[in-house]
């Protein structure tokens, strides 16, 4: 399983621990409010609130560098505005990874 | 340049402040999360360029392109890049960044958005002939005993054909009987050029200039070697 990097940020940040600091703190109080987000449409087989938030999921797991993740991403919006969730499990593991990934300690 | 960025996600907001503090064109003088609120400073503060994102809840970007008359350029910031056709459409769209920015594309947005301001801010310097006639903002001209009136800065191209012209605009063209010599002298010289004997154009409006063409808009215009040293002459060059 493809794993979250920094490296994009860190170019962003200019290689400043601070700011890369600073941007991974937006990613921590964001991203759990997504996720959440997520599992409830998803629940609620709202297809098409689900696609918009993949939509916007979609930025974070390219700034944390997961390509496949990204491709996944993609094609799970495109299927969820034909209501079509099946992809949901397989993007649930890349949710994982990043909730994982931002853990402390982890 | 003042900026703002609108974009409803803040990890968004944050990557494009964060690029913009690395050049010293651009300053952020403030942030939305929605275009409403965004409209709202916009009518009250100056603003030069507007970060925008397409995908917001309730109003989209492109809602927001079609509801605001400032001449307030926009970049358009999205994870999406099929939209960037439609995009181009609206003239005031400098450029169009798919997420994640990448540094050396968002410079490359710089250079074209200061390419692009310094040519509409060098009207009449140097060699550059004086203001001719033209007064106010628009013309009219005289369609099925109408009069209709078009905003200069809404023409981006002036194209004979035969006894008639067309006057080409972002939303719809105009085909007028006249001739290109007699709306030449209705036109600020600041604005516009002739650079065939068959084409005007609205040199703020020039995307790129390529050996004897011009692409202006959408349309690639033939220019003339005997025309070619004036617009050279007009255009800010580095």
């Amino acid at each position: 399983m493809e794993q979250p990097n920094l490296d994009y940020i860190e170019e962003i940040a200019g290689g400043d621990p601070l700011i890369v600091a600073q941007f991974v703190d937006i990613i921590k109080k964001e991203f759990p409010v997504e996720l959440e987000q997520y599992h409830k449409l998803i629940e609620l087989r709202d297809s098409d609130l689900a696609a918009a938030l993949v939509h916007k999921l979609k930025h974070k797991i390219s700034i944390l560098g997961l390509t496949k993740g990204y491709d996944l991403a993609v094609a799970h919006e495109d299927a969820l505005k034909q209501a079509d969730f099946d992809l949901s499990p397989q993007f649930v593991l890349v949710l994982d990874a990043i909730t994982l990934f931002l853990t402390p300690n982890s | 340049m003042k900026c703002i960025i609108i974009d409803d996600e803040q990890m968004a907001r944050a990557i494009i402040e964060q690029l913009c503090g690395q050049t010293e064109d651009l300053e952020v003088v403030a942030q939305f999360d929605n275009a409403i609120e965004a409209i709202k400073f916009i009518n009250k503060n100056q603003v030069d360029v507007i970060f925008l994102d397409i995908h917001m809840p309730t109003f989209s970007g492109f809602d927001f392109l079609d509801t605001i008359s400032n001449p307030v350029k926009v970049i358009l910031t999205t994870s999406d890049p099929k939209f960037a056709i439609e995009a181009f459409e609206y003239p005031r769209i400098v450029d169009y960044l798919v997420k994640p920015i990448a540094v050396p594309r968002f410079l490359k947005t710089v250079e074209k958005l200061k390419s692009q301001t310094s040519v509409q801010a060098a009207p009449s310097g140097g060699n550059a002939p004086t203001e001719n006639n033209a007064q106010g903002k628009e013309l009219y001209v005289n369609i099925d005993r109408r009069l209709i009136k078009i905003a200069f800065d809404q023409i981006f191209l002036i194209e004979a054909k035969g006894d008639y012209i067309l006057i080409k605009t972002h939303d719809k063209n105009y085909t007028v009987h006249s001739t290109l010599k007699k709306i030449e002298e209705k036109l600020p010289q600041s604005q516009f050029l002739k650079v065939h004997r068959s084409y005007i154009i609205n040199f703020t409006k020039i995307i790129d200039i390529e050996d004897n063409s011009v692409l202006i808009e959408r349309d690639v215009v033939p220019i003339s070697r005997s025309n070619r040293p004036e617009l050279m002459k007009r255009l800010n060059l580095l």
